[in-house]
């Protein structure tokens, strides 16, 4: 069995964590086609991961304060932006016979975070998308799965680098794991100890 | 953060494994290995695929003690431990006598505690390590007529959990991995587990494989994405 997906489109992440995963993706064998690098390249052999950000650093804003035509339009704007690309990203999969799908998403989105109702809202519709689409696209030999970063700093515990993500993002998106679908990892240095 | 299984001199990490002369204890032993790990195995039955095979009943403290110092002696000290000895029963919860009751906590629960206990002070005395409990699927969402299973294998998340907050500054990772029903022995034939209806309504559509469980607990072991205090569940679809 094949230890590494053939092609991978990495789409949306945070630069560092893009960097990261092409490289421990390509130290694998796996061919990377980042958006980031070259985003018209021909994609081929057909991919068969697809790694989906859909985190993006906004300023903490108290929720009674935020302007709700701006809560709205970023939150909508977000999911849209997200629903596209995991939209997109099942149906060459599933045409293409099978592959896995990795969000990366805010892990605010377990636990809640003040000043952060946008980027938790965000991250718990990624969760349920997530969680869905597991049901949804197993039949079709389709996995997904994601990835929560961003935790809250704690004392004590070790912020995880790029590369640590890169790790457990390689992991999730492992097709020697066809029974691992549908769950949320949190990766966030162990901050984040509840499951989604 | 620091590799745990990797020794700061370069030999090959140590890794101890509990359950390991079949099923997914079996499996973990062959996949540490393949990746560079000498293991210790224990089992209430001798297995032949460890670099050190021993019988060990992991409910007695004494014997986890003593099996753990022969390790260190012989392997060097162990920097992972896989908690995977265990069993299961089926049995109405009024029907579950409390000795039956008893015997399942001390092997879970009583497991994964004495070989914590065993080998962590010299994970934190080394500034690394990384400790694996395999739980089930069930510890999360429950199940009918195995209520002791479920709560043995349920107070595995609470311990993981308590561990990684405590040994996080250590350096120490401790997670779990909970399995869908796997493909092991422990499935019995004739259960509604084979039954291809019941597989029929998995999104995979299939049993895990105990390699995948072994991939995982590896993958934790390694420590490369440095989790910590996680539930990872390779469980074909059971508990999304």
């Amino acid at each position: 069995m094949k230890l590494s997906a053939n092609h991978a489109v990495l789409v949306g992440l945070p630069t560092d964590v893009d960097r990261a995963t092409a490289q421990v993706l390509r130290a694998h064998g796996t061919r990377v086609t980042s958006s980031r690098s070259h985003a018209d390249a021909p994609l081929r052999p057909a991919p068969d991961l697809f790694v989906i950000g859909s985190t993006e650093a906004r300023p903490a804003a108290a929720f009674l304060d935020t302007d709700p035509q701006t809560w709205w339009a970023d939150v909508e704007g977000r999911l849209s932006a997200l629903f596209a690309r995991v939209r997109a990203a099942g149906r060459d999969l599933v045409a293409g016979g099978g592959g896995r799908i990795v969000l990366v998403l805010d892990a605010r989105g377990l636990a809640g975070a003040a000043g952060a109702t946008a980027d938790a809202t965000v991250g718990a519709a990624a969760i349920a998308l997530t969680k869905s689409l597991a049901r949804e696209l197993g039949p079709a030999h389709v996995a997904v799965n994601a990835a929560a970063v961003s935790g809250p700093p704690e004392a004590g515990f070790a912020e995880p680098t790029p590369h640590e993500i890169a790790e457990t993002i390689a992991f999730l998106a492992d097709p020697r794991l066809p029974s691992l679908t549908g769950q949320t990892l949190p990766c966030t240095g162990g901050t984040i100890r509840t499951r989604a | 953060m620091s590799t745990p299984g990797r020794d700061h001199d370069g030999s090959a990490p140590v890794a101890v494994v509990s359950g390991a002369a079949a099923g997914i204890g079996l499996a973990c032993v062959r996949e540490l290995r393949s990746q560079g790990w000498l293991v210790a195995g224990c089992d209430l039955r001798v297995g032949d695929a460890a670099d050190l095979d021993a019988v060990v009943d992991v409910a007695d403290p004494v014997a986890v003690a003593r099996f753990v110092d022969r390790v260190t002696r012989e392997l060097g000290p162990p920097t992972g431990v896989v908690s995977a000895a265990g069993y299961v029963e089926e049995i109405p919860l009024d029907a579950i006598s409390p000795a039956a009751f008893r015997r399942m906590l001390g092997v879970h629960l009583g497991g994964l505690h004495h070989l914590t206990r065993a080998t962590l002070p010299a994970m934190v005395a080394r500034g690394g390590g990384a400790i694996v409990a395999v739980a089930s699927e069930l510890a999360i969402a429950g199940g009918e007529d195995a209520a002791h299973y479920v709560t043995a294998k349920g107070a595995l998340l609470g311990l993981t959990r308590s561990l990684a907050a405590e040994s996080a500054s250590a350096g120490v990772l401790v997670n779990v991995v909970a399995p869908g029903p796997t493909d092991t022995a422990m499935l019995a034939a004739g259960t509604v587990w084979r039954d291809p209806a019941y597989l029929a309504t998995l999104p995979t559509g299939a049993l895990v494989r105990p390699e995948e469980i072994a991939l995982t607990a590896a993958f934790l072991l390694s420590g490369r994405g440095a989790l910590t205090g996680q539930v990872v569940s390779p469980n074909a679809g059971t508990v999304i």
